[in-house]
């Protein structure tokens, strides 16, 4: 009786084993489909929009690309020209659906609602974006 | 992770229910013990489950349940070896754990990793070099890599691994961003890397030496992306292998038993070869956990732990622990392609490398596509600083996967290299399925069927071995003994030459070993209760009775008769070629075997052996009538032997008076007379009837028996006299007199007769040799005729003579004649002294007993 037992359960481990084993490959395999999609279909990305004043002059870009560098490069998406802003200073990033922003090493650091972001942040519509002096306005759909 | 927590609960489960299985009985012998170790190891993955979920919102979801369940396998099949180390390891995983889940709290603590590079390296390196000083090993023999704390075991060499990443990955990371010439960017890193492996193949820690090596080149591939850095680290490791090979006794050893592993089974490739046996016992889906026998693999806990596993859940086992692995590495270059930073890529690419290269190297290893290392099986094997070092690379990779980057960024970051890297690996782990699929599957029964398999000491001690029956079903040798612990004992202790013997130590002889398949029940019952019983039990069922051609009565008579003199008995029929009798003393006690073996080995009288079928003795006179015989074939006109001068006055093995006849001389053993008939017939014709008649040939039955050639007809004074290299058995001595005995019809002989089969009928064992005519009937009859002994219904020859080594032997040779009415019998007595008349004094006792 015990031996029937434990046989089952052996068939059983067995059975179990190869469902974790199927159920972790399906979700790779579903993950490794979901990002193809993304990279391929651009459209799915929400347009973000950002509000902000250079020369006294009120200028509002949108973006629909799922990452975008701001810095005082002019190869950079958003080109900036304050002094205290770094080459490469920050980083707008679309990802698991949400906007994330991700500060690149700047050397006077980037502030969300003016508080120092020391990790990647999700951004909010509304928020506050400060690099050097510039103050930048979040506005997403 | 639900999953992966079921998958350990039955996996305990079974290992509760195993030792009432294997000892059939029912709810008495459960244990329970292991379920501390699946609380402890439920506790650990549930905590790290809620605070990674917590405190790491973005890690890979993936990284943890692979672990948990690689981790949880391990545990258990190390609760299930040994219980006391799986305390052990429960309490390291406990230690591990808290470890991680404290670490989670500090978020940066890569960045101090980083930043720090130098002195943690330094560090690492100063610990592993104390071991040269103040190293332990906790078995008491072999490296010295421990520390020993307190009873707490620490290996320095392994946090060294994860230091030594994290170093490689810092530097390249720092110093690629500056280009510098290429010497001046390598330099500094040879010389680290170059001190480290110094350091660890001075202290013989060689595996994680190599795996420094692969770690080196890995990195500094990725990180460079030269294609000459792939070439130069192949021809830089077989550079150092071949110097290893020649400067490091280890390194050879483990070398050659690679190349060469059925060259020592007993010695260097034991565990090699104990490996595979295991694999192979595993078959498909393994024996059941706590039913097979995987503690017989030496060091199963941790370096052979894979082969462990394999054999108690099969070769679906393995392909799944494989895979695991397999999906670990795939999450971790995924991990490493999307990092934030040089650092992090590195240090997930050299993590996740840490554990695949491990992992290829002791698997193949255990399956002998590798040369064995002392590596562990990281998260599976037994060992706490290895432990410890595996979660703290869990933790890095979940940190770092935590701060990844979006998957289109991820696109954008095209790693050939990488992916050259990764799928070489991933090719290894499949080349190891494959391979344990062909060791588990195509090559099983050979390596089952192996010698150093020992597992049927087990199945002896825990299935009842079938009994020893004489030709009237009287019992010779049976178990007592209860389960767990069955034991062969003897009611008559002087049959054990002939039986042999069956010992966990010396393996088995005689009938214990030809019968052995029936005995043990893996042959005689259907296919499906053997194959049920090996399912459910992983034990061949009962073993079958066997019964043999002896009477236990006349064998106890010949035992009584030839008492303290060392010879040989063999009582046949002579038609049937069945054994009645066959002795060998002097004998052994096959139950104080261990105890005695060294005083019966180095015995110079040879106790151990069979006199009767692998003693070779000179015949001397005893060939005598058989040459009578070949001078009756061929009708050569005798001479009168008492007109000869040398015959009348020569000595013989019993002394003669009054009229010679050549019936008489060969009756009683007067070698000159043979030696005249020799020359009268020619050598020649002696050497060709010889052979027709078989004297020499090899009787096969289910006995060990000796070799002899018949020597060439160069050896003229060997055919005159009987003498070196002319040996015989006594087996075959009774076979050829059998011959003229049976008129002419050699039998073939047999001491096995039949098996009682399951349903309880008694099923015959054919013959292994088959009757064959080897002299006319007619000739026979004569031949029975002039050797019949005066007012007797016997025939009989005799000789006393001195072998090459100056040992005494006596022959007595007789049979029933062709006129008796009865079964045919024949005898044959030898005695290793002088004493001819004690010789007979035993023959006729034993023939007048068997022809009653």
């Amino acid at each position: 009786m015990n031996a029937i037992l434990a046989f089952a359960l052996r068939i059983i481990l067995l059975i179990l084993f190869y469902v974790f084993i199927g159920w972790i490959s399906y979700l790779i395999y579903s993950d490794l489909r979901g990002s193809g999609r993304i990279g391929a279909g651009k459209a799915t990305i929400p347009p973000i929009h950002f509000h902000f004043t250079d020369n006294d002059e009120s200028i509002e870009n949108i973006y629909t690309k799922s990452e975008i560098i701001l810095g005082r490069d002019p190869a950079s998406d958003l080109p900036l020209s304050d002094d205290r802003i770094s080459l490469r200073h920050c980083k707008i990033a679309y990802y698991q659906n949400q906007w994330w922003v991700e500060d690149l090493g700047s050397t006077n650091g980037t502030y969300l609602n003016n508080a120092l972001i020391t990790s990647n942040i999700v951004l909010m519509n509304g928020d506050i974006l400060r690099l050097g002096h510039q103050e930048i306005r979040v506005k997403m759909g | 992770m639900i999953i992966a927590f079921l998958v350990i609960i039955c996996y305990a489960l079974i290992l509760t229910l195993a030792p009432a299985i294997r000892l059939q009985s029912d709810s008495s012998n459960y244990i329970f013990k292991q379920w501390i170790g699946v609380v402890v190891w439920m506790t650990v993955f549930a905590g790290l489950h809620y605070q990674s979920a917590k405190k790491l919102t973005n890690r890979d979801p993936y990284l943890l349940p692979i672990v948990a369940l690689l981790n949880g396998i391990g545990l258990m099949t190390i609760w299930r070896l040994y219980p006391n180390f799986g305390l052990r390891q429960s309490i390291w995983l406990l230690v591990s754990g808290s470890v991680v889940f404290i670490a989670l709290y500090f978020p940066s603590l890569i960045k101090i990793l980083h930043r720090y590079k130098y002195i943690w390296l330094v560090l690492g390196l100063i610990l592993t070099a104390l071991t040269i000083f103040w190293g332990t090993n906790p078995s008491g023999f072999g490296p010295e890599l421990w520390f020993d704390i307190f009873g707490i075991y620490f290996q320095p060499s392994e946090p060294l691994k994860l230091l030594f990443i994290a170093f490689l990955a810092g530097y390249f990371s720092d110093r690629f961003q500056v280009a510098h010439g290429k010497w001046q960017t390598l330099l500094p890193a040879l010389i680290i890397n170059g001190i480290a492996v110094l350091l660890l193949i001075f202290q013989r820690d060689l595996g994680t030496a190599l795996v420094f090596l692969f770690l080196y080149f890995a990195i500094l591939y990725a990180a460079q992306g030269k294609k000459l850095i792939l070439w130069l680290s192949v021809l830089f490791l077989l550079i150092s292998a071949a110097a290893g090979y020649v400067f490091i006794d280890i390194v050879r050893l483990r070398i050659d038993t690679w190349l060469a592993p059925f060259s020592d089974p007993s010695g260097a490739s034991y565990q090699i070869i104990q490996s595979w046996i295991a694999v192979a016992e595993g078959d498909l889906i393994g024996t059941g956990a706590g039913l097979g026998n995987p503690n017989l693999i030496p060091v199963s806990l941790s370096d052979f732990i894979y082969s462990a596993i394999t054999e108690e859940t099969g070769i679906l086992g393995a392909m799944a622990i494989i895979l695991l692995f397999i999906f670990l590495l795939f999450r971790g270059i995924k991990i490493s392609k999307s990092t934030q930073n040089a650092f992090q890529r590195y240090l997930s690419l050299g993590l996740i490398f840490y554990i695949g290269i491990q992992s290829i190297l002791i698997i193949g290893g255990n399956l002998g596509l590798l040369p064995l290392t002392g590596v562990t099986l990281p998260f599976v094997s037994y060992g706490g600083t290895s432990l410890l070092v595996s979660f703290s690379g869990l933790y890095l990779l979940l940190s770092i996967s935590n701060q990844a980057v979006s998957s289109e960024a991820k696109e954008s970051i095209k790693q050939p290299r990488i992916s050259v890297l990764s799928g070489v690996m991933i090719g290894l782990y499949i080349s190891e399925m494959i391979g344990t699929s062909i060791i588990g599957f195509w090559l099983r029964t050979p390596l089952v069927d192996r010698p150093e398999n020992p597992r049927w000491i087990i199945e002896d001690r825990y299935s009842q071995r079938g009994d020893i029956l004489d030709r009237n079903n009287q019992v010779i040798i049976s178990n007592t003994g209860e389960i767990g612990n069955y034991q062969r004992t003897s009611i008559h202790i002087p049959l054990y030459p002939v039986i042999g013997y069956t010992n966990p130590i010396y393996g088995q002889t005689g009938i214990e070993s030809s019968m052995y398949s029936y005995l043990r029940g893996n042959q005689g019952y259907s296919f499906q209760t053997t194959f049920w019983q090996d399912l459910l039990y992983n034990q061949p069922p009962e073993g079958l009775d066997i019964r043999l051609t002896l009477d236990l009565d006349l064998q106890k008579e010949a035992d009584l008769l030839l008492g303290d003199s060392s010879g040989a008995i063999v009582v046949m029929n002579a038609n049937s070629g069945e054994i009645l009798a066959m002795a060998s003393h002097p004998y052994f006690d096959a139950s104080e075997l261990t105890e005695e073996w060294e005083n019966l080995i180095e015995n110079e009288n040879g106790p151990l052996v069979n006199r009767a079928t692998q003693g070779t003795y000179p015949p001397g006179s005893a060939i005598f009538p058989f040459m009578l015989s070949a001078a009756l074939e061929r009708n050569l006109i005798l001479p009168d032997p008492n007109s000869i001068s040398e015959i009348v006055n020569s000595q013989c093995a019993k002394s003669i008076e009054g009229d010679l006849t050549w019936g008489i001389l060969a009756n009683n053993g007067c070698v000159e007379a043979q030696v005249i008939l020799a020359d009268l017939l020619s050598v020649n014709a002696v050497a060709d009837f010889f052979e027709n008649f078989e004297l020499f040939s090899q009787p096969e039955m289910h006995l060990n028996i000796a070799i002899i050639e018949q020597p060439g007809i160069e050896e003229q004074a060997a055919y005159l006299w009987g003498v070196e290299p002319l040996t015989i058995t006594p087996l075959q001595m009774a076979l050829a007199a059998s011959s003229i005995t049976n008129n002419g019809t050699r039998p073939g002989p047999r001491i096995v007769n039949a098996y009682l089969s399951p349903s309880g009928a008694w099923e015959t064992i054919p013959k292994l040799s088959t009757s064959k005519e080897v002299l006319s009937p007619g000739i026979a009859t004569e031949v029975s005729n002039v050797l019949q002994v005066a007012g007797e219904s016997y025939w009989k020859g005799s000789a006393l003579l001195e072998s090459s080594d100056e040992k005494l032997i006596s022959w007595w040779v007789a049979g029933t004649t062709s006129a008796w009415p009865g079964q045919p019998i024949t005898v044959v007595v030898l005695l290793e002294s002088a004493d001819q008349a004690k010789a007979e004094e035993i023959g006729i006792s034993l023939l007048n007993s068997s022809i009653q």
